[in-house]
């Protein structure tokens, strides 16, 4: 695809040439016509008085003609000087000096008409010529008249060539104008891609529509496109949401059901239902968060990290009251990352609350940005052992297996927010504390941008 | 004790109020918010179990209007809405502690006992006082010598009101306060048999009376 800006230029180049050359051509033909016509007008005044300079003896026979002289101009005399005459009558030829031993051989005319034309003179002058038949004393005379052209061809090629160079600079000049013109109007264009980069990177949740009248469909078509997007997104999180407090409540009254010796007498069916129970709960928990997830594509704000982790961390040490536990949280308080602020909570919250599960007296949370952010979340807990470690890395963190326990779900979820920012989790001991540990590493720049 | 319970659901909320009375509770449930905000302004309760989908009032704006008249009652959230970010709201918004459904009512159970103990200042799991120790899951007091005392609801309730209010001078009202639920008739010269069944059943000692003014539950230790 061509840019823009080189085919207005091309058009205006190729288009200017155009009239240029045209204008050039019109002007050169108009000078020489004028210079012609004005150098006819002279050429007849010149025969006019070459005829008063001619006397006629009508006693001869035939009757004599003579010129006289002193009455003509001097530049006939010059030779070669690109001023000519020749008046001709029956049987004589009077040539001016200046043709010295040429002639101009023109078919004589009658009285009173007159014609122009071009010839090739001496020392291949180009000659401008007018022939016109006279009659003085009842004598006939043809007097021709030529002048030298090749000064105003040198003139009107001495035009051209300062005309050409004009021109040349006037539309470099023209060009470099347009493409100045044409920066500052595509100006607004660079501006909102930069924004359109920065709703990438969700700096901003619409774009400006303070722009020229020609972008603003544009532009406000984009911003609907957003927000359509948005309350489809918003649309489908809130039908997940109501299914999921939909399908809880008649599982709360299963598990109540469940729970109570004399509705199921034998032991056996009752662990069984209750663990059904469990499975389905687990299920769609999982699945309901995970679709969660994919509705939160969108444009993301930049997250303070250590605001956020502060607040779960506040969360936490409420729920965990009576465990009285340390919490260390290492985050440096400008560490920012663009995401979704539901699925940093919620990847965070469950490794968190793992940890505090867990832990007996301490847990640390330390983290920093370089090419990518990494977050690790410790505990001074039982830990998973190396066979645990192993299976858990092998085959994935799977929720139906409660191979580690209690790790299960909330490392389930986790993964899943993980994942779906292209990021990596690493299952671990941890080297400060003895406990759990796992450090999640996730990427700045998402490999690919999907609403 | 008495605990208020504000939940929509018809099915959930009388099994809820069924449970917990059989744990030891008053309990009064409400199922809108608008109501359970105005519960929460006009009773003394030991502690509320919020749902927060509620019709007429959103359970954290009722939370958020307690907290701004600085009503400090214990608040455990119980809720289908068990996201993080959820979690962290409710937590601002106030709450104690926070339940994801489903739940498993001993889980609650043991939660509100732990938020009512807090609330009084006890940190031990359990309640004991005067080498008298109660078992809230039969809802009997075994006595320094180990002998288990059965008691009644209305007995157990007005013995743990004691027991979490030591050396506190309590009146017959506020007793019947704590120990009723709304829709009990809180004569409270009732007060009066039960404190001298209680007295009976523990020795005459236990509870001391302060004329005109209530009883007082008196221990060296706490």
């Amino acid at each position: 695809m061509k840019s823009i800006e080189s085919k207005l230029n091309t058009g205006l180049g190729l288009s200017l040439i155009v009239v240029f050359t045209l204008l050039g051509i019109g002007v050169s033909i108009s000078i020489r016509l004028l210079m012609e016509n004005h150098i006819t007008v002279r050429l007849e005044h010149d025969a006019e008085s070459l005829l008063a300079a001619v006397s006629i003896d009508p006693s001869g026979d035939p009757a004599t003609i003579e010129l006289l002289t002193d009455r003509i101009n001097r530049v006939y005399d010059r030779v070669f000087s690109g001023h000519y005459f020749v008046i001709a009558s029956d049987h004589k030829r009077i040539r001016s000096r200046s043709l010295w031993d040429q002639d101009l051989p023109v078919p004589p005319v009658l009285p009173g008409k007159v014609s122009a034309r071009h010839m090739q003179g001496p020392e291949n002058q180009n000659l401008l010529v007018r022939v016109a038949g006279y009659r003085k004393d009842d004598k006939d005379l043809v007097i021709t008249v030529a002048e030298d052209l090749t000064p105003i061809d040198a003139y009107v090629q001495r035009l051209q060539i300062r005309y050409g160079l004009t021109v040349i600079v006037v539309l470099a000049l023209l060009v470099y104008l347009q493409r100045q013109v044409l920066r500052q109007g595509l100006g607004p264009l660079d501006h909102t891609g930069r924004q359109i980069e920065a709703l990438e990177r969700g700096e901003l949740e619409r774009l400006s529509e303070d722009v020229p009248l020609e972008l603003r469909p544009l532009v406000q078509q984009i911003n609907q496109l957003l927000s359509v997007l948005r309350q489809r997104m918003e649309r489908s999180r809130n039908a997940l949401g109501n299914l999921a407090h939909a399908l809880k409540m008649p599982l709360t009254l299963m598990n109540q059901l469940t729970d109570k010796r004399e509705n199921i007498p034998d032991a056996g069916v009752r662990s069984e239902v209750q663990g059904q129970v469990r499975t389905i709960q687990t299920l769609i928990d999982r699945e309901l968060r995970r679709a969660r997830l994919s509705g939160a594509r969108g444009s993301f704000g930049r997250l303070g990290l250590a605001h956020e982790l502060n607040s779960l961390v506040e969360v936490v040490t409420q729920l965990y009251r009576d465990k009285a536990l340390k919490i260390d949280l290492q985050i440096p308080a400008e560490l920012e990352y663009s995401a979704d602020r539901e699925d940093m909570l919620e990847l965070f919250g469950n490794l968190l609350d793992n940890a505090c599960k867990w832990a007996t007296s301490m847990v640390r949370i330390s983290g920093a940005r370089s090419d990518q952010l990494w977050v690790r979340i410790e505990d001074d807990g039982p830990g998973a052992s190396g066979t645990e470690l192993d299976q858990l890395r092998r085959r994935g963190i799977r929720v139906d297996e409660g191979k580690v326990p209690g790790y299960g779900l909330g490392l389930a979820i986790a993964q899943d927010v993980v994942q779906h920012y292209a990021g990596t989790m690493t299952l671990g001991r941890s080297d400060a504390l003895g406990g759990f540990m796992v450090e999640v590493r996730l990427p700045l720049q998402r490999p690919e941008f999907r609403i | 004790m008495r605990v208020l319970a504000v939940e929509d659901d018809p099915d959930l909320g009388s099994r809820l109020k069924a449970e917990l009375e059989r744990h030891g509770y008053a309990v009064d449930w409400v199922d809108n918010g608008v109501d359970g905000q105005f519960m929460g302004e006009q009773e003394p309760y030991d502690a509320v179990v919020l749902d927060l989908g509620l019709p007429g009032r959103a359970g954290l704006d009722v939370l958020r209007n307690w907290r701004a008249q600085d009503n400090r009652m214990p608040v455990l959230i119980l809720t289908a809405r068990d996201a993080w970010h959820e979690k962290v709201e409710g937590f601002q918004a106030g709450a104690d502690d926070y339940l994801g459904k489903p739940f498993h009512l001993e889980e609650l159970v043991a939660r509100l006992n732990a938020l009512i103990r807090r609330a009084s200042g006890q940190a031990r799991a359990q309640v004991e006082v005067n080498g008298l120790r109660l078992d809230s899951e039969r809802q009997v007091v075994i006595s320094p010598d180990g002998a288990e005392i059965e008691l009644t609801g209305t007995e157990y309730r007005l013995l743990r009101y004691f027991m979490l209010h030591p050396n506190h001078i309590l009146s017959k009202t506020r007793l019947a306060e704590h120990v009723y639920d709304y829709d009990s008739d809180k004569d409270s010269n009732v007060i009066e048999v039960y404190v001298r069944r209680l007295r009976r059943k523990l020795g005459e000692s236990v509870i001391e009376t302060r004329r005109g003014q209530g009883y007082v539950f008196s221990s060296p230790d706490a």
